[in-house]
């Protein structure tokens, strides 16, 4: 009796066993193109990277020299490293709040049902997150130029005596960056945030309203907690691509003046790519991506760390 | 539990072995398998398509003559309806970045020229180029002004690999806008340090913000290294042309009272208020438009701009002059131009005798990219016959009597040593560069540059001090001990040190 109920048990399992199986087999199949590009795309450069950060090359030669971690240690004493690294997390702090603030002060204007042609404000911010950014930089170095538009309304509305030079005092040229990256990625951000306050419940806003509070208690009271996860991600999100922040930074300033806005991606592009006597220097490039990247990916953690736990309070 | 263990390693096993078996392109470390396959190129010539018609793939970056070389291009597919050209202009970081990728996956372009910092020797070592002797004809040769020729630029012992695009000629000779001047009251131009900063100032004030004295392309650090060496060489230093190497007694010569006094007439221009204020923000051509337009009365750069403003600007009111020198300081030269390689035959060209038989073109009158870039003032060309006949600009004509009389030929290390093919293949930037700290200096991110410039002279003397001790160089190759700057270095300079 006891062995044919554990017979039966087992028949049972195997059936699980073979169905769970079934289920498995379906999820790779859907997983399989994504995992097989992500293999090629990404999995492949990041070992050839950690390959690449372990030799003496210049890209363009088929010899190279195993120098272990060589490329590593001058790393740690290269101030310029060190200065582009500082620039990233400099950009970094000042972008992520800003960025924040602006596109969630966007979305929260635009969620509003009563506010009419929000369509088209909406589609007005976002677009230029769909412009290139090498074009907007290569626009924005005339319009923020000594003689561009931008300075000649500044000194005819008597708000500054005489132009500035935005782009090439060392004092401005990260900030007008980080105006600049705000102005065109804050659409992107703009629509996480709507998704985020169309999740909130109406009946929250009619209880709010039947209750007194006025648009500003309600965001600040009712809103924000009900956001504040998705705020989280968003400022994940938000801290990670600043700090692979390059192509604005490479069509405006080229990490000038003086590496004032040099930052980890110009210094790595350069390292790799270009040199002004002898060859450039792939391996080291690859040791700095990959230190970089390893620092990214602690911060996102941190990052994920404390917003879980705010999360806990919220 | 078992099944599913066994599945999970293998599926382990099987991405890491598809990860490591791409990982087969990666470089060679030495040793065995270091080994490549020598495929002759010859042998697959006859690989024609069935309708008979075949593709050359010419990558370049030669953005000047891009007018011209499309002209070129589609006279010469008219005149041979079997060659399809596709031809590729990139950038010369995008052709560094591309054409490593196109090689290595053995699909390299038909002809194309060797990338800024790889010597030839190392591209032939590469078994990126084949040589041309084989495919041209003797009048072809005949016909290239033999200046043009050069060992470890065109050739390796007999074997004639890449061509040179152009004669070379000093690119920092200074632009200036005749219009500009006159409306400043100046009416003569200025030579020396002081009359040129004074000019520059009186532009300036004179502008009222609009117009500036001096504008160059200073986002671009090469700009601003040829700036710097042409100053100090014209100040009398012994400075190796950019992106080369020498030393002056026994240091790397950045730190030297010629170079020292080329930076500090940069601060005085830029503390002046002189220079345009937009230079640091912008590159060489958008400079070139910015002078045009009457922004700045100076701007230092090279022949190419010629043909754009006459082509442009037609209005335009302008011409050269020899690159200033500090007060008092008379009998002192720039740096000649040096011959680079240019465009070769890809080792693995599948069309090795049409790709030769493209370049003849390319250099021939009767096909006119030559005779059409010389007289628009593009450049000087290597074929003489063709410069006599064609060199009729007479901004270009000033250009080059300027350039002539104020450049002597400086010594180079190829030249004289084999191994300084090896030394250039290992020796690294040492950053902040020569053109960074003009940068600096422009930008007003440096005050002393001075303490800058000694800083820069000590590191790079470690660095190639360090370069040559792993190649087996010695570092004395460096310093040429008989280098007159007020003349030519000759072969027989070179001959003295042996």
């Amino acid at each position: 009796m006891k062995r044919e109920k554990r017979w039966k048990t087992q028949k049972v399992s195997k059936k699980q066993v073979i169905e769970q199986l079934k289920v498995n087999a379906w999820c790779w199949l859907f997983m399989a193109l994504a995992v097989g590009f992500y293999i090629l795309f990404q999995g492949y450069p990041i070992i050839c990277s950690i390959q690449y950060s372990l030799l003496d090359w210049s890209g363009m030669t088929s010899n190279a020299t195993f120098v272990g971690l060589a490329n590593y240690t001058e790393l740690l004493r290269d101030e310029l490293f060190w200065n582009a690294f500082a620039n990233s997390f400099k950009y970094m702090g000042m972008i992520v709040p800003l960025e924040l603030a602006v596109s969630l002060f966007l979305a929260y204007m635009l969620n509003n049902e009563k506010l009419r042609g929000r369509s088209l404000y909406r589609t007005m911010y976002f677009i230029p997150v769909i412009t290139t950014a090498s074009v907007v930089g290569i626009i924005m170095v005339f319009i923020l130029g000594v003689q561009g538009p931008v300075n000649h309304a500044l000194v005819a509305l008597n708000i500054i005596d005489s132009p500035v030079n935005f782009l090439g005092n060392a004092k401005y040229a990260l900030l007008t960056l980080v105006v600049i990256s705000l102005w065109k990625d804050c659409g992107t951000y703009m629509i996480y945030w709507l998704a985020g306050l169309q999740g909130v419940p109406k009946d929250v806003y009619e209880a709010a309203t039947i209750d007194g509070a006025d648009r500003r208690q309600t965001f600040f009271h009712i809103v924000l907690p009900l956001i504040a996860p998705t705020g989280g991600i968003i400022a994940i999100l938000c801290a990670i691509n600043s700090l692979k922040v390059f192509d604005i930074v490479k069509t405006m300033t080229e990490g000038g003046p003086y590496y004032a806005t040099d930052v980890i991606a110009t210094y790595v592009y350069r390292t790799a790519f270009s040199s002004e006597i002898g060859m450039p220097r792939l391996g080291y490039a690859s040791a700095a991506a990959l230190f970089f990247g390893g620092a990214v990916i602690v911060i996102g953690l941190g990052l994920n760390a404390i917003k879980s736990r705010l999360s806990k309070y919220v | 539990m078992m099944k599913r263990k066994i599945c999970s390693v293998a599926m382990v096993a099987v991405l890491s072995v598809t990860l490591l078996a791409g990982c087969g392109g990666m470089p060679s470390t030495g040793g065995e398998g270091a080994e490549r396959v020598d495929t002759p190129a010859a042998a697959d010539s006859n690989d024609v398509p069935e309708d008979g018609k075949i593709t050359l793939r010419v990558v370049d970056w030669s953005d000047g003559s891009l007018s011209q070389r499309e002209a070129f291009h589609k006279k010469y597919m008219e005149e041979h309806p079997n060659v399809n050209i596709e031809y590729t202009m990139l950038t010369v970081d995008q052709f560094k970045n591309t054409i490593v990728t196109m090689i290595k996956s053995g699909e390299g372009p038909d002809v194309f020229p060797v990338p800024v910092g790889l010597t030839l020797k190392t591209a032939v070592e590469e078994e990126w180029y084949q040589p041309i002797n084989q495919y041209v004809t003797d009048d072809f040769a005949d016909q290239f002004d033999p200046l043009s020729f050069a060992e470890g630029v065109t050739h390796i012992g007999e074997d004639w690999y890449t061509i040179t695009e152009v004669m070379p000629t000093i690119q920092s000779l200074f632009f200036y806008n005749k219009d500009v001047l006159a409306e400043a009251g100046v009416t003569k131009v200025p030579s020396t340090y002081s009359e040129f900063l004074e000019v520059c100032k009186k532009v300036t004030e004179n502008g009222n913000g609009n117009v500036y004295g001096l504008i160059d392309g200073g986002k671009q650090t090469n700009r601003m290294d040829v700036l710097a060496r042409s100053l100090a060489a014209a100040a009398g230093g012994k400075v190796a042309a950019t992106t080369k190497v020498l030393v002056d007694n026994g240091v790397a010569p950045y730190n030297t009272a010629e170079m020292k006094a080329a930076m500090g007439f940069i601060q005085d221009l830029a503390e002046d208020g002189s220079i345009h204020p937009d230079t640091m923000n912008i590159s060489a051509p958008e400079a070139r438009e910015l002078f045009a337009q009457g922004q700045a009365v100076f701007l230092c750069q090279g022949m190419w701009c010629i043909p754009s403003w006459d082509t442009n600007y037609p209005d335009l009111n302008y011409g050269v002059m020899a690159v200033p020198v500090p007060d008092g300081v008379s009998d002192t030269y720039v740096q000649a131009g040096e011959l680079s390689p240019w465009i070769g035959i890809y080792k693995q060209s599948k069309h090795p005798k049409e790709a030769a038989e493209y370049l003849m073109a390319l250099y021939s009158e009767e096909y006119g990219y030559q005779s059409s870039c010389v007289e628009d003032g593009t450049f000087v060309s290597v074929i003489p016959s063709i410069n006599e006949k064609y060199m009729t600009n007479e901004v270009m004509k000033d250009y080059y009597t300027i350039a002539e009389e104020t450049s002597r030929v400086v010594p180079t290390i190829v030249k004289r040593d084999a191994k300084a093919n090896n030394f250039y293949t290992e020796v690294k930037d040492v950053q902040p560069s020569l053109g960074a700290i003009v940068q600096g200096i422009i930008s007003q991110s440096i005050a002393d540059y001075e303490s800058v410039l000694d800083k820069l002279s000590e590191e790079a003397t470690i660095e190639w001090k360090r370069a040559c001790e792993a190649v087996g160089m010695d570092y004395g190759v460096l310093e040429f001990p008989n280098w007159d700057t007020a003349t030519d270095y000759t072969d027989a300079d070179y001959e003295a040190l042996k």
